[in-house]
C-alpha cells in the first residue's frame, strides 16, 4: 500500500508529462521529422518489432558477454591486487587512471582491429565493466575489518579461507557498485562502438534510421535502447537485493 | 612548505611506481613495433604517434579547444542546474515525490542514445553536443547532491532548529556544507563523462572537435594521428578530473582518497 502511494506521484507525472508531448505536437502541428507524438511512437515500435527484437538481442548479447568477461577477469584482478604489493603498487595507480580515460573514445581503434562484427563490441563492454569493477572490488577486499582478518591469523585460516569467509562478503556492496555502474556503460559501450562500425544492433539501427531521416523509427529505437538501459541497471538492483537481503531498505536508490 | 603545496606533492609521491611501470609498457610497445611483427594499423608506434602530434599539432589544438568548449559548457550548465534543482527539490516536497524518482530513473539511461535525437531536432552545431553533456551533468550531480544535502548531521540539524535558524540559514550552513564532498565527487564523475559524451556526438555530427578528428583519420586510414587524437583526448580527460581531484584535496582533506566517492560513483556512468 504504501509502495503504491509513493509509485502514484511519478506515475501521474509520467503520464501528464507524456499527455502533454502527445497534445502540444499533434495541436500545435509539430512535424514527425522534428519530434514525433508518442502515439506515433508507440505505432513504430508495434510496426517494426520484429526487427527491433532483432537489432535489441545483438546489443544486449554484446553487453551482456563484456560484461560477463570484464567482471571475470576484474574479479581475478582484484585479489591478485590484494595479495600482491607489487602488483597493487605498479599497477593499480594505471587501473585508476585508465578509470578516467574516456575508454569509449578507443571504439574506433577496436573497431579497426577486429571489424565490425561483435567481437569489437563485446571488448570495449568488457573493458568499462572491467575497470568500474575492479576499482571498487579492491576497495570493498580492503574493506573486511582488521580485528576479524586477525583472528583468522590467530586461527591459523588459509588465504582461500579469508578471502572466502570474510573478505568477499565485506566487498558485496562495493562489488554491486560496480556491478550497477558496469551494466549501464556495458549498454553504453555495445551502442557506441555500433555507432562507429556495424552490421546489426541498436547502435546500428539510430545510426541508420537518422540516415534515412525515418524519424519515428529512429525515436522507437532509442525508446528501446532506453528500457534495456534501465531494466541492465534493475535486474542488477534486484540481484543486490538478493544477494544482501540484511541491506535491503538500507538503501533507497 | 605550504600546507597546499605539501598535499599536492604527497599526491604526486604515489605516482613514481605507475610511471615507472607506463615507462616501461611503452618501450616494450616501441620495441615490439619496431620490429615489423605488428602491422603499423594494428598498433603505431609510439614515435608514429608522436610524429603525428607534431606534425598536425594546429589541427588537433583546434579540434581539441572544440571539444573542450563543448565539455565545460555543458559541465557548467548541468551543475548550474542541478544545484538550482537540488535546493528546490530539498524544500518542494511534493513536487520531490513526483519528480525525483523519474529523475533517478532517467540517470540509468544510455545518453549516448540519444544524441541523433537531439542532432535531429538540434542540427550538427554545438547545441546537441552542449545538451548531452548537460543533460549527464545534470543528473549525476542532482543526484549525488540530493544524497549529500540529506547526510547533514540530524544533531547538528537539531541544534540550528533549537537555535531558531531559518530555513535559510539551515540549508547553506549545515546542509550545503555536509553536501561538498558529495558535489565535487559528482563533478569529478561528470568531467569524465562530458568528455565522453562530447566526442561520440562528435562522430555523429561530423563537424569539428576530436571525436570527429578520430572518424576522419580513421577513414582515411592516418592511424597515426587516429592514435594522437585519441591520447589528447584521454589527456584531456586525466587533466579536468586531476583539477577536481586536487580542489577536493585541497578545500577539504579530511575527506579520505575515494572515500565518498565510493558513494558517489553510484551516481552514474557515461
Amino acid at each position: 500500500m504504501r509502495r503504491l502511494a509513493r509509485a502514484l506521484p511519478p506515475a501521474l507525472l509520467l503520464v501528464a508529462v507524456l499527455a502533454g508531448w502527445e497534445l502540444y505536437v499533434t495541436g500545435a502541428g509539430v512535424s514527425s521529422l522534428v519530434v514525433p507524438s508518442p502515439s506515433r511512437i508507440a505505432a513504430a515500435i508495434a510496426a517494426n518489432h520484429a526487427d527491433l527484437a532483432h537489432h535489441a538481442l545483438v546489443t544486449i548479447m554484446e553487453a551482456f558477454l563484456g560484461f560477463a568477461l570484464g567482471n571475470l577477469v576484474a574479479i581475478g584482478c582484484a585479489v591478485a591486487f590484494t595479495y600482491s604489493g607489487l602488483l597493487r603498487a605498479g599497477a593499480y595507480p594505471l587501473v585508476l587512471a585508465l578509470q578516467a580515460v574516456p575508454l569509449v573514445a578507443i571504439a574506433p581503434i577496436l573497431v579497426l582491429w577486429l571489424g565490425p562484427g561483435v567481437p569489437s563490441k563485446v571488448l570495449l563492454a568488457a573493458f568499462l565493466a572491467y575497470t568500474v569493477t575492479l576499482v571498487n572490488l579492491v576497495r570493498g577486499l580492503a574493506s573486511a575489518e582488521a580485528a576479524t582478518l586477525e583472528l583468522l591469523h590467530t586461527l591459523n585460516a588459509s588465504r582461500r579461507q579469508e578471502l572466502v569467509h570474510v573478505r568477499f562478503p565485506a566487498a558485496l556492496p562495493y562489488l554491486f557498485t560496480g556491478l550497477k555502474l558496469g551494466a549501464s556503460a556495458a549498454i553504453v559501450a555495445a551502442i557506441a562502438a555500433e555507432y562507429i562500425g556495424a552490421l546489426q544492433g541498436l547502435g546500428y539501427l539510430i545510426h541508420d534510421t537518422r540516415a534515412r531521416l525515418d524519424n519515428e523509427y529512429l525515436w522507437a529505437a532509442v525508446v528501446v535502447a532506453a528500457v534495456i538501459g534501465l531494466a541492465s541497471f534493475g535486474l542488477v538492483v534486484l540481484a543486490e537485493r538478493w544477494a544482501m537481503p540484511w541491506r535491503r531498505g538500507l538503501e533507497e536508490t | 612548505m605550504s600546507r597546499v603545496g605539501r598535499r599536492i606533492r604527497d599526491g604526486a609521491g604515489g605516482m613514481r611506481a605507475p610511471l615507472a611501470f607506463l615507462a616501461a609498457a611503452l618501450l616494450l610497445w616501441q620495441v615490439v613495433t619496431s620490429t615489423g611483427l605488428v602491422k603499423f594499423y594494428v598498433l603505431p608506434a609510439p614515435s608514429t604517434v608522436l610524429e603525428a602530434m607534431a606534425r598536425y599539432g594546429p589541427t588537433i589544438a583546434e579540434e581539441s579547444l572544440a571539444t573542450l568548449t563543448v565539455a565545460l559548457a555543458g559541465f557548467g550548465l548541468g551543475t548550474v542546474a542541478a544545484i538550482a534543482v537540488a535546493m528546490t527539490l530539498t524544500y518542494a516536497r511534493l513536487v520531490r515525490d513526483a519528480v525525483y524518482p523519474l529523475l533517478l530513473a532517467l540517470r540509468a539511461l544510455p545518453f549516448i542514445a540519444i544524441i541523433p535525437i537531439l542532432v535531429v531536432i538540434m542540427g550538427t552545431g554545438y547545441e546537441p553536443r552542449i545538451t548531452v553533456c548537460a543533460l549527464s551533468t545534470f543528473l549525476t550531480t542532482l543526484v549525488n547532491l540530493m544524497r549529500g544535502l540529506r547526510s547533514a548531521d540530524a544533531e547538528v540539524e537539531e541544534l540550528m532548529h533549537t537555535l531558531n535558524a531559518t530555513g535559510m540559514q539551515r540549508l547553506l550552513k549545515v546542509r550545503a556544507y555536509a553536501a561538498r564532498p558529495y558535489l565535487l565527487a559528482a563533478l569529478r564523475i561528470s568531467a569524465s563523462s562530458c568528455v565522453i559524451e562530447a566526442t561520440v556526438a562528435e562522430w555523429i555530427t561530423g563537424d569539428s572537435g576530436l571525436g570527429y578528428l578520430v572518424q576522419i583519420s580513421g577513414y582515411t586510414f592516418q592511424i597515426g594521428l587516429m592514435w594522437a587524437a585519441i591520447v589528447v583526448a584521454s589527456a584531456l580527460t586525466l587533466g579536468l578530473v586531476g583539477i577536481i581531484t586536487l580542489v577536493e584535496r585541497v578545500a577539504m582533506p579530511w575527506v579520505p582518497r575515494g572515500g565518498v566517492g565510493a558513494a558517489a560513483r553510484q551516481g552514474g556512468a557515461a
